[in-house]
């Protein structure tokens, strides 16, 4: 009985991202917006699967076109996204619970502004929403990570230009944060 | 007083308690999925696997994660990119209109019905666009970050069947669109060595075909899985397509992670009788129980 020709090799961990991701050292990782075609009008079937395994009509041809930029989500939403994160700091175990519904429903309205940002915003801001909404079923206070991965994304929605490695960079930072992937699945 | 006597062909069902400090664990497919749902789900995993030094889980785990969620979720991306998708009723309406069988029509609705409920939360307060932009994002995040979760998820992985479908992750287009491929295979196009890993491993793939023979309430899945083994056992070239490698998936995951001490898993149906044949103890974390070979 051969027992070893299972190949073990350590997994690479490949950051999807170079950029650094702790928050303090962001703010010069923005820069020109989208890096895909700005004319995908003509794409083919937007996603590729097992062959046969779904039926597509003559729309999918023609899929929406990336938004590499667009406007910036509402200002005024993010900075009180912010204020409530700062209130987590020194709140008690009610006050937690009800900051954290709070800061689900401060990032469910930036939805509506973020119809007109770019693809890369709208990533990050339902990567934060996942993590808002996981957080507040957990109703307990965030953990340094957490909290970081909400900053930095919040961060970046901020910016007025991003590029796609902010959007993996803040979706790295939200999987070690351990905010599951699949936090909607029953 | 003797003590009764126990049936030899029964693995022992009893509560996870001294198992796995220091160990060694291979986490099945079912159990990578689980750790990446909300913290009612993944927590009782997260618990019962944090004591061992090494999670391992094989690289045919992520295709199996790409056929069980990833390629649903990508396909309602799809849909929210169509153009002439103008609302969520739209995605709906197509899902209905464009598959074909009920099975898969079933699945996609299941995602679909997920993410509504995750979101009912302020869903009156969003015009169409809003939500349709927030379902295209979401979809498009959770692919992705599934699959740094899965990398994150385990110690290291076991590569025996070095699986090229496995080692495709999601990816995305330059026209921001997903690719979740999952390629065909077949005898006249090999492209992964699942022939010569199961030729090098026959004797626990034959040992597992003469267990699930002799165990008359054995599943549907595991006597397909037998009859596929003793059809590779005439020729192993047999596997070297994708309709029949999946039939041995929980067979091939748990060869390749043949070196651990221990399985976990939550399909006991399966993993009850292949643990048993590896001589494994086995731990379902969602049960609570831990099975242990006599």
């Amino acid at each position: 009985m051969n027992e070893g020709t299972s190949a073990v090799s350590e997994v690479s961990r490949p950051r999807a991202t170079p950029v650094k991701t702790a928050f303090g050292q962001l703010s010069n990782v923005t820069g020109v917006a989208g890096t895909g075609s700005e004319s995908g009008n003509e794409t083919r079937s937007a996603v590729r699967i097992e062959s046969g395994t779904f039926k597509h009509d003559q729309a999918s041809r023609h899929p929406r076109a990336p938004r590499t930029q667009g406007q910036p989500v509402d200002a005024a939403l993010l900075t009180r996204a912010e204020e409530t994160l700062k209130s987590l700091d020194d709140a008690d175990e009610l006050d937690v619970q009800l900051l954290l519904t709070g800061l689900v429903g401060i990032v469910s309205d930036m939805w509506e502004s973020a119809v007109d940002a770019s693809d890369i915003h709208q990533e990050i801001l339902a990567t934060l929403e996942n993590g808002a909404r996981v957080a507040a079923g957990r109703g307990r206070s965030l953990s340094a990570a957490e909290s970081l991965a909400i900053r930095s994304a919040i961060h970046f929605l901020k910016q007025p230009r991003l590029v796609r490695s902010n959007a993996e960079s803040v979706r790295s930072e939200f999987v070690e944060a351990r905010f599951p992937p699949l936090g909607f699945l029953e | 007083m003797r003590p009764p006597e126990r049936d030899r062909t029964e693995a022992v069902a009893a509560p996870c308690t001294e198992l796995g400090f220091g160990g060694t664990v291979l986490l099945d497919t079912s159990l990578l999925i689980e750790l990446q749902k909300r913290d009612k789900y993944a927590l009782p995993v997260r618990k019962a696997v944090s004591h061992f030094r090494f999670k391992g889980a094989s690289s045919y785990s992520k295709l199996e994660f790409k056929r069980a969620w990833i390629r649903e979720i990508a396909y309602i991306h799809t849909l929210c990119r169509d153009a002439g998708v103008r609302s969520i009723a739209d995605v709906i309406d197509r899902i209905n209109r464009r598959l074909a069988s009920p099975h898969q029509r079933r699945r996609v609705q299941t995602c679909m019905e997920a993410f509504t409920a995750f979101f009912e939360f302020g869903k009156y307060a969003l015009s169409d666009r809003a939500q349709l932009a927030r379902l295209r994002s979401l979809c498009k995040t959770r692919v992705l970050e599934g699959a740094i979760a899965l990398r994150e998820a385990i110690t290291s992985e076991f590569r025996g069947t070095e699986c090229v479908r496995a080692e495709e992750p999601p990816t995305e287009h330059s026209d921001g669109s997903l690719n979740v491929t999952i390629r065909r295979c077949s005898p006249d196009r090999i492209q992964c060595r699942v022939h010569t890993f199961f030729s090098e491993n026959e004797d626990h793939f034959a040992q597992l075909a003469n267990e699930i023979d002799s165990n008359p309430g054995a599943s549907q899945e595991l006597k397909t899985m037998r009859d596929h083994i003793r059809l590779a056992q005439q020729e192993a070239i047999h596997l070297c397509d994708d309709k029949h490698c999946s039939k041995l998936a929980d067979s091939i995951i748990a060869v390749d992670g043949k070196n651990m001490d221990v399985f976990a898993a939550n399909n006991d149906k399966e993993w009850i009788t292949i643990a048993k044949t590896m001589a494994k103890p086995l731990v379902n974390p969602v049960s609570g129980l831990c099975h242990r070979p006599d």
